[in-house]
């Protein structure tokens, strides 16, 4: 689990991650909005065009956008066959099974790549908002838009707990293995329904662990005082930047409009 | 001037029968290094940080006052400022994603100005030799590292008085060692330090006085000396080698004078070995 | 030797003196609402190459069954709040990991499921009962459907009759099979002491 506050420290920050964060969050939030509006697949090629040029920008890891698309290939591969199998017009193939025929249309493939690029679209903008946006930052963010603190910093809270429990799920996973209880030698689907034994050790672990934590947390003073201070000072978003998410927010919309019209 | 003073605290827990505290007195002054030792010691530090009773419910008489005033009548931000406490397990003490992070996170909840925070973690980093790790993710750091970051957290907020619940016991030696380390540091600095620990031969090297609690009452209240004197033979108090060896070969009395380090117990024999 | 009790446990279990809307809102709650999170998503891990091969994801069973555990118990032991943390911490670390590529709708989905347990306290106060936990499955069953349709027709432009016999299979799986885990959980929880008055 990549640390944001190391990635900016040893020169991956970029100029994009010094942008305000709400001005980031109306910028992708536009993305997906328009995403949403049509199942055109030139637009979406152009909105792919401007996240890559985000992600190059940003200087993104690459290995995120890569996992993300292979994530995709099985959930668009479903999604294309349904919609091949059950869109009408001209077939591009058709077979037949006994006496049933199975039709392949053609626009059920154009569809189903459409879908596939907005999901992209989708997954990647939002990969990419999390990757400019650290968590510390954001969790000012939310706090200057009024949520109370103790709610913006369990984002924080759970990313550095994250590798904690995964670690611990692997002691228990040993632990259970030395009681004969080896779930890894089960194939996908029984290793889904016998997670039982892991599952209740892991749920008392964590209550557990939540009482030390949550003392700890209260003896720094944490949540005792509405003004608390902060280190990190956000700046205030620039002209450049509320014109840049003016611009995203108008184009969005215009691309809306046109869409419904059209 | 006292830092922390125990009136007659008898402390039960709401699920058990009998109290675990039964009438503890003590009276800890500005700059001394206590170690208690023995049963209920937890209990005892989180009634001297104000934890009891403001955050584990029970049933609590008697009175504990920290530089002067009722912890009772007290704030938790108010205790925090005063009062730095360290627990066991590091793991469960780093919150944020790097050593920064964390060290800043005590300063803004008590509400101190960013204009004075970056002196400060300077300052905290520098007792606890961590500056090199300022900025180094909390999941890359070793266990006595991590608990260094936690003492340097908790020293950001400059309180008076520092508690620290076994706060080796999740460790390696290397990082017991280094604990120990910045603990000699802290206590010649002039803050207060009250230490439990289950190694009485390295609290002796730095406590002024070493307080035994058994069923719930103080036995011993004395100086590292007198004290392994009086537990010389009972077997759950581990001594110093060299006051152990000294006490093996020549017995107990009352003008007994332990070595304490082994300095002093070279000392001590070359003496008796020049008579002969 | 079978065990009454006449023992009623309301919601929140881990405090049952306050009221469930907002919960338990100080730092324990708001920290084991986040570690409870981390476990499902740990969890979660076991059933993903299922979920994966079944409808590519689109339609998870397995990851369904975690959720509805552990959000469900999220809330019945500490509140609304907590188990909105413990709904919304999933999709973000998914979204922020790029993990799953619809995470993002299940900001709207999971936190659906903390609204089920929260208004199934309302209909059935003992919160350790399996007429609890059926309640809890079947109301949140029954609303995730309801928000997964527009998603399906209008997101994935999925035909309507298509996703009538997975909708049936998932909803069979997810009110006959989390009760049984949700009520073992809050058994074992008890046991432990976890429960406060």
């Amino acid at each position: 689990m990549a640390s944001y506050a190391v990635s900016v420290r040893d020169g991956r920050g970029s100029s994009l991650t010094e942008k305000h964060p709400v001005t980031i969050a109306i910028c992708c939030l536009a993305m997906i909005c328009a995403a949403f509006a049509t199942v055109d697949i030139t637009a979406y090629l152009v909105m792919l065009g401007m996240l890559a040029v985000a992600v190059l920008v940003g200087k993104i890891p690459k290995a995120n956008i890569v996992k993300i698309i292979g994530l995709v290939i099985p959930l668009c591969f479903f999604i294309t066959l349904i919609q091949t199998l059950s869109q009408g017009g001209p077939d591009i193939a058709s077979y037949m099974i006994g006496s049933y025929a199975i039709h392949f249309s053609y626009a059920g493939v154009v569809l189903g790549a459409a879908i596939t690029l907005r999901v992209l679209i989708l997954a990647i903008t939002m990969t990419t908002f999390f990757a400019l946006v650290s968590p510390p930052r954001l969790t000012r963010a939310l706090y200057d838009l009024g949520m109370p603190f103790k709610y913006a910093y369990a984002f924080t809270l759970a990313l550095h707990f994250l590798p904690l429990i995964i670690n611990e799920i692997s002691t228990i996973n040993n632990a259970q293995k030395c009681r004969g209880y080896d779930i890894d030698r089960c194939n996908f689907i029984v290793k889904s329904i016998k997670i039982i034994p892991l599952m209740i050790p892991l749920i008392i672990m964590c209550l557990r662990r939540a009482s030390s934590i949550a003392l700890a947390m209260d003896l720094k003073a944490f949540g005792s005082i509405t003004n608390r201070t902060f280190y990190l000072e956000l700046k205030p978003a620039s002209v450049g930047e509320k014109l840049t998410a003016g611009l995203f927010v108008t184009g969005s919309l215009l691309f809306i409009i046109r869409s419904i019209l059209y | 001037m006292e830092a922390i003073r125990l009136e007659n605290l008898i402390f039960k827990y709401n699920r058990k029968a009998e109290p675990v505290l039964k009438g503890i007195n003590i009276t800890v002054k500005q700059g001394e290094c206590i170690a208690i030792l023995g049963d209920s010691k937890t209990t005892l530090c989180m009634a001297m940080c104000g934890v009891i009773p403001h955050l584990i419910p029970g049933h609590m008489d008697g009175k504990v006052y920290i530089e002067g005033r009722d912890s009772a009548t007290m704030g938790v931000k108010d205790i925090a400022a005063k009062v730095g406490v360290v627990l066991q397990d590091p793991e469960n003490q780093s919150f944020n994603l790097n050593v920064e992070a964390d060290v800043v996170f005590a300063m803004e909840n008590i509400g101190v100005p960013p204009e004075e925070m970056e002196n400060r973690v300077q300052e905290a980093l520098e007792i606890v030799r961590m500056t090199p790790f300022r900025y180094t993710a909390s999941h890359q750091l070793s266990g006595g590292q991590k608990q260094r970051v936690a003492i340097a957290s908790v020293l950001a907020m400059k309180p008076q008085i520092l508690i620290l619940d076994e706060p080796t016991r999740e460790l390696d030696p290397m990082g017991r060692e280094e604990i120990f380390e910045v603990l000699g540091r802290l206590k010649k600095s002039g803050i207060t330090v009250i230490i439990v620990e289950n190694d009485p031969p390295r609290l002796a090297k730095i406590a002024d006085r070493m307080l035994l609690i058994r069923n719930g009452q103080i036995k011993y209240d004395v100086a590292p000396r007198q004290f392994f004197k009086y537990l010389y033979g009972d077997d759950r108090i581990k001594l110093p080698q060299v006051a152990q060896a000294y006490l093996d070969i020549f017995g107990l009395s009352e003008q007994t004078n332990l070595p304490m380090s082994v300095k002093e117990g070279v000392e001590m024999y070359g003496k008796i070995l020049s008579h002969y | 030797m079978m065990e009454t009790s006449t023992e009623k446990y309301n919601l929140p279990l881990a405090k049952m003196s306050i009221n469930p809307i907002p919960g338990r809102v100080d730092t324990k709650g708001v920290v084991s609402s986040v570690l409870i999170s981390l476990a499902m998503i740990g969890m979660m891990q076991f059933g993903e190459r299922l979920d994966t091969i079944l409808f590519g994801g689109l339609f998870p069973v397995s990851g369904r069954i975690i959720s509805f555990t552990l959000i469900g118990f999220g809330t019945m032991m500490y509140g609304l709040i907590p188990g909105l943390i413990v709904a919304e911490i999933n999709p973000f670390i998914g979204t922020a990991t790029g993990s799953s590529p619809i995470a993002p709708f299940f900001f709207i989905t999971n936190a659906l499921q903390a609204i089920a347990a929260i208004i199934s306290g309302k209909l059935i106060k003992n919160v350790v009962s399996l007429k609890f936990c059926f309640v809890y499955s079947i109301l949140a069953t029954v609303l995730l459907t309801c928000a997964y349709i527009p998603l399906h027709i209008f997101y994935f432009k999925m035909p309507w009759e298509k996703l009538i016999p997975m909708y049936a299979f998932q909803g069979a799986m997810t009110i006959f099979i989390p009760p049984f885990l949700i009520y073992g959980l809050l058994k074992t929880v008890k046991s432990a002491g976890f429960f406060e008055e």
